[in-house]
C-alpha cells in the first residue's frame, strides 16, 4: 500500500510517498495522481521517496512512464532521497542518469529554477 | 473486547504480558478492537467464543505451543487470519507455520509500529482472496510450493523465502528476495494471466554455497527475440526505449524485471519454452548460513 501526500511550492508539485511502490492489479494510485496533475498542466513534479520501503520493477516502470509523459509536456519528474537499495536498482536498470535525484525537497524544487533539457 | 464491533478484532497471544499489553494498546489507539491471551488454551477458548479477524500469535507459549494453536485455529468454521510473531528463528518454525497456512511470519524483535503495519497489510487483503498455498515439501534444504496465480500470494511467498534465509547477509538476502519476487510476479502475471484458478510451482533449494529457485508457470512461454517492450532489448544509449514501446502497445508500465533480475543474482536460466526459470545465487564462505 502506497500513501500519497500532495504539497506545492510555487508551480512545483511535491508528492510525498510512503509505503511500497510495487506491482498492483489494475490502476495505480500514483499513476492516476500524476496523470491528473499533468492534465492540469502541473508538469513540474517532485517525488519524495524517503518513506518508500520497497520498489519493484513495476514501481520503477511507473516512475519511468510518468517521467516520459512529464517530459513530453515540457515538465519533469525529479526524485528526492533514494535509499541505498533504491539507488542500486536505478543503477542496474540504467536509470541513474535519467532522473534528477536530490538530497532534499528544497533542492529539488530549487532545481526547477534552471531550464530543463529537452527530451 | 475493548472497542466497537465495527472495528476489526485482533487477538494478541503472547506469554510476555508487557509485550502483548503494549501491542494491544497501540492497536486500540489505531482503531482496532483487541483481546489478549497469555497461553494457547485461553486463545483457542476465545476464538471459539467470539469472532476474531486476526490473531497475533507467539510460538513459544506455555503448555500448548503457538503452532498447535495455529493448526487448531485453521480448523475453526471461520478461521481468523494469523500472523506468527516469534523469536524462534529456526527454519522448522517457519516451515511449520507456512505449512499450516499462517498469513505472515514475523521475527522478534519488531517495533510496535511495524506490527501495526503488518496487521493493516494482512487485513487489507480480503479473506476470500487469501488463497491457500500447497506445501509439497518443507525441509530446510528443499521447499516446494504450489500457489494460485494471484499477486496477493507473491508477497506472502517472498516474505517466507526471505525469512527462511534470515541468517544470510541482508544485502544478499534482499537481492535474492527481489529477484525471486520479480520472476514470481512475471510467472503469475504473464504465465498465469492473474487467474487464481491457475497455479505456479515453486521450488527453493538451499545448499551450503548456493540458493536455487525454480519457478514453473502454466503459460505457453515467450520468445526472447520478441520483447521490444522489455528493457533487456533497449539500445545501449536509450534506457527509455522500452517505455515508449509499452505505451504504444497499451501495456502497463514495467519491462525492467528481467534486466533487474539478471543483475541481482548469478544465473537466470530458462527452459526452451521459457515457462520455467531457475535463478541461482552463489554464496561466499562469509555468507554461510548458520544451520549448515
Amino acid at each position: 500500500m502506497l500513501a500519497i501526500t500532495e504539497a506545492t511550492a510555487g508551480d512545483v508539485t511535491i508528492l510525498r510517498l510512503a509505503g511500497r511502490l510495487v506491482i498492483e492489479d489494475g490502476d495505480t494510485p500514483l499513476g492516476s495522481t500524476i496523470d491528473a496533475l499533468l492534465a492540469q498542466d502541473r508538469v513540474k513534479l517532485v517525488l519524495d521517496l524517503r518513506q518508500v520501503t520497497y520498489i519493484d520493477s513495476a514501481g520503477l516502470g511507473l516512475l519511468v512512464s510518468r517521467y516520459v509523459r512529464a517530459r513530453r509536456r515540457g515538465g519533469d519528474l525529479r526524485l528526492v532521497q533514494l535509499s541505498a537499495r533504491s539507488s542500486h536498482l536505478f543503477a542496474i536498470t540504467n536509470l541513474t542518469a535519467v532522473f534528477g535525484v536530490f538530497e532534499s525537497e528544497a533542492a529539488a524544487v530549487e532545481s526547477y529554477a534552471a531550464p530543463a533539457e529537452a527530451l | 473486547m475493548t472497542s466497537p464491533d465495527a472495528a476489526p478484532h485482533v487477538l494478541v497471544v503472547d506469554d510476555d504480558r508487557a509485550f502483548r499489553h503494549a501491542i494491544a494498546t497501540l492497536l486500540q489507539k489505531t482503531g482496532y478492537a483487541t483481546a489478549q491471551a497469555g497461553d494457547g488454551v485461553d486463545a483457542l477458548a476465545q476464538l471459539r467464543q467470539a469472532h476474531v479477524d486476526l490473531v497475533l500469535l507467539d510460538i513459544g507459549l506455555p503448555g500448548m505451543s503457538g503452532l498447535d494453536v495455529l493448526a487448531e485455529a485453521r480448523r475453526l468454521p471461520a478461521p481468523p487470519r494469523i500472523v506468527i510473531i516469534t523469536s524462534d528463528d529456526t527454519p522448522g518454525a517457519l516451515l511449520a507455520s507456512f505449512r499450516e497456512q499462517a498469513d505472515r511470519f514475523v521475527r522478534k524483535p519488531i517495533t510496535p509500529q511495524r506490527i501495526v503495519a503488518v496487521v493493516k497489510e494482512v487485513l487489507a487483503v480480503s479473506a476470500a482472496t487469501s488463497l491457500p498455498i500447497e506445501v509439497v515439501s518443507a525441509t530446510p534444504e528443499w521447499v516446494e510450493l504450489v500457489a494460485p496465480c494471484s499477486l496477493d500470494v507473491a508477497d506472502r511467498i517472498q516474505e517466507f523465502v526471505m525469512n527462511l534465509d534470515a541468517d544470510v547477509p541482508e544485502d544478499t538476502r534482499e537481492s535474492v528476495g527481489q529477484a525471486f519476487r520479480e520472476l514470481l510476479t512475471n510467472a503469475i502475471e504473464w504465465g498465469g494471466r492473474l487467474d487464481a484458478t491457475q497455479q505456479v510451482r515453486i521450488a527453493c533449494l538451499r545448499t551450503k554455497r548456493m540458493r536455487l529457485y525454480r519457478i514453473a508457470d502454466p503459460g505457453e512461454g515467450f520468445d526472447v527475440g520478441r520483447l521490444p517492450h522489455a528493457a533487456v532489448s533497449n539500445s545501449p544509449d536509450d534506457p527509455l526505449e522500452h517505455a515508449r514501446v509499452r505505451e504504444g502497445l497499451g501495456l502497463r508500465p514495467g519491462g525492467l524485471g528481467l534486466l533487474m533480475t539478471r543483475a541481482l543474482v548469478d544465473e537466470v536460466i530458462y527452459n526452451e519454452k521459457r515457462n520455467e526459470v531457475v535463478l541461482v545465487k552463489y554464496l561466499n564462505e562469509a555468507d554461510d548460513a548458520r544451520d549448515h
